[in-house]
């Protein structure tokens, strides 16, 4: 039995259930209730909290269950002019890339030979970026084959948006590379919780490629279709842009993509910019500031307090990312073009020679 | 044509948005929290189990109003029927046989109130100020559209709940009990011929 646990085959499959039905899903469906609660308080309003089994609402948790059931019980329905089988598969793109990211993010540090990461492949960055690029197909195939003009005109601003961001997406994680040293997600990782002045500062993303975070965050906001960037959805616009067709289930599908990938990019931002699962000062040993003694404290706890720590740091990036959807108006389709060639895209460039020379000269 | 130019200097960060970019997220987490540690802004009313305060002069649903003896104040004039641009107030008028005191009383008096617009007319029009929307009854909701048909006895708040009848012609009453309910109202001198 205890061989089988130790079976890295096993392990791996065990890690992947553990991972999507107890983080992915989960944090998805609560994300979607939390989105209308957080906006909810933003706007000081209270929120949906109608949904109830007997007298307990429980803060509107059931609305998860409500809102589930009743995109369960709707029709399957395909439009006329469809073309059924793009029309299909299209949800399943964006999910894919969405749930793929969850495989290469450690959520907390090793334990013993234990890791808690499902792959750590050596050019992880690399993959992230191709399978973020993968949801755009989602987008353009379904604005396709509905045979819509609004669904139409989403899926085209969404591929051009999409093309637009990728590339300064890619610029600002060069600087990061170069910082880091290596495009493997643990050595980026172990490589923040090095610190300057002799222990002090920690060395995180955020602190030494703070231009790099902003283009890295624009990108991530562009990427995800989230507003302000949410022009190829723009409901006042094209309605719901390329998924207008879309009802029952299968708008379900992309409903909870977008949300599993506001989970996705939440941890990728904290794990490449704000330091992953790293507490400041919390090294495997335990607590040590500057040339303070060392506070020794068993491994476990360690582990246990950097994956309270990796938590934090998710939550606060998705409300962060909440935030900003509330606090500002939807971008003109010309002025995202312009922000992302005439502005941030030099910025990026200035950002990496800037990186390099650094590097090189210190 | 005559155009005006309108430069709007925003800076070199306000190039990226970013000076507004956190003026707005400070004001959104600044609500975010208030809201979200004491619930201090928070304006919403939950509707059904909380209602909001209503004005004096709010036009909820009808009432037709009482003399201090408890006699009915109507006098079947017709002037609301007349002037109701919904056409929803039916009154059938009849004599008054017991009382000298009043010519004619509404034997019948109904209220659509499904067609009223809340307009307030009826009030206006009366006369003898027998009828209200003082009641500050907002919602009206049933499951039953015959139930919104409001009749007398209802409209003088009376009747229970399960007794709403359209158009029902009451008959003429064989007494001033069943004339007018609690009616103290002078009584006819002939009525004991
Ligand atoms: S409020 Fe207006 S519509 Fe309603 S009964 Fe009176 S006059 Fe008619
Ligand atoms: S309610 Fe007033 S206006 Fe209407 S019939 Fe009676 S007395 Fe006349």
């Amino acid at each position: 039995m205890l061989e089988l646990l130790i079976n890295p085959y096993i392990q791996t499959i065990l890690k992947v259930i553990f991972l999507i039905f107890l983080v992915v899903l989960p944090s998805a469906a609560l994300l979607t209730l939390m989105e209308r609660k957080w906006s909810a308080l933003i706007q000081d309003r209270r929120g949906p909290g109608r949904a109830n089994i007997g007298k307990f609402t429980f803060l509107g948790i059931f609305h998860i269950l409500a809102d589930g059931m009743k995109l369960a019980l709707k029709e399957d329905f395909y439009p006329a002019g469809t073309n059924r089988f793009l029309f299909t598969i299209a949800p399943y793109f964006g999910f894919f890339s969405a749930v793929t990211l969850f495989a290469l993010l450690p959520i907390t540090s090793p334990l013993g030979n234990f890791t808690f990461q499902i792959v750590d492949v050596n050019i992880g960055i690399l993959m992230i970026l191709a399978y973020m690029s993968f949801s755009i197909y989602g987008a353009v195939l379904a604005g396709w084959s509905t045979d819509n003009k609004y669904g139409m005109l989403g899926a085209v601003r969404a591929s051009a948006q999409m093309i637009s961001y990728e590339v300064f997406l890619g610029v600002s994680l060069l600087g990061l590379l170069v910082v880091y040293n290596s495009l493997r997600i643990s050595d980026i990782v172990a490589g923040q919780n090095e610190y300057w002045f002799n222990g002090l500062i920690p060395k995180w993303g955020i602190l030494t490629q703070p231009i790099g975070f902003l283009i890295f965050f624009t990108a991530i906001l562009a990427e995800m279709k989230r507003a302000p960037f949410d022009a190829p959805e723009g409901e006042s616009e094209i309605v719901a842009g390329f998924f207008i067709e879309y009802s029952g289930m299968r708008f379900a599908l992309f409903f909870l993509a977008e949300y599993i990938s506001l989970v996705g990019m939440a941890m990728l931002i904290s794990t490449l910019f704000l330091g992953s699962y790293h507490f400041p000062w919390l090294l495997d040993a335990g607590f040590k500031l500057g040339s303070l003694p060392l506070v020794e404290l068993p491994q476990w706890l360690v582990v246990f307090l950097r994956f309270i720590t990796f938590g934090g740091k998710v939550l606060f990036c998705c409300w962060l990312i909440i935030s900003i959807r509330w606090s500002l108006p939807r971008f003109k389709f010309d002025q995202i073009m312009k922000l992302g060639w005439n502005r941030l895209m030099p910025l990026g460039i200035l950002n990496l020679i800037i990186t390099i020379l650094v590097t090189l000269l210190f | 044509m005559k155009v005006k130019v309108v430069t709007r200097d925003v800076g070199f960060l306000g190039k990226f948005y970013l000076p507004a970019v956190l003026m707005g997220l400070w004001l959104v987490s600044r609500h975010f929290f208030a809201n979200l540690l004491f619930n201090k802004m928070t304006v919403t009313i939950n509707y059904p189990e909380v209602k909001r305060p209503i004005a004096k002069r709010w036009r909820g649903r009808h009432r037709l109003t009482r003399h201090e003896n408890g006699f009915i104040k109507c006098v079947a004039c017709f002037l609301c029927e007349e002037i109701c641009p919904a056409n929803c107030i039916h009154i059938k008028s009849a004599e008054m046989p017991f009382d000298k005191s009043v010519e004619k009383y509404p034997s019948v008096f109904d209220i659509d109130e499904l067609r009223c617009i809340f307009c307030g007319l009826c009030v206006e029009a009366c006369p003898k100020d027998a009828i209200r929307m003082d009641t500050e009854i907002v919602s009206l909701a049933f499951t039953d559209r015959k139930k919104f048909d409001y009749t007398r006895n209802l409209l003088l708040d009376e009747a229970p709940d399960n007794k709403h009848t359209k158009y029902t012609n009451v008959p003429l009453p064989t007494s001033i009990e069943e004339a007018l309910p609690n009616s103290k109202g002078v009584v006819a001198d002939d009525l004991t011929n």
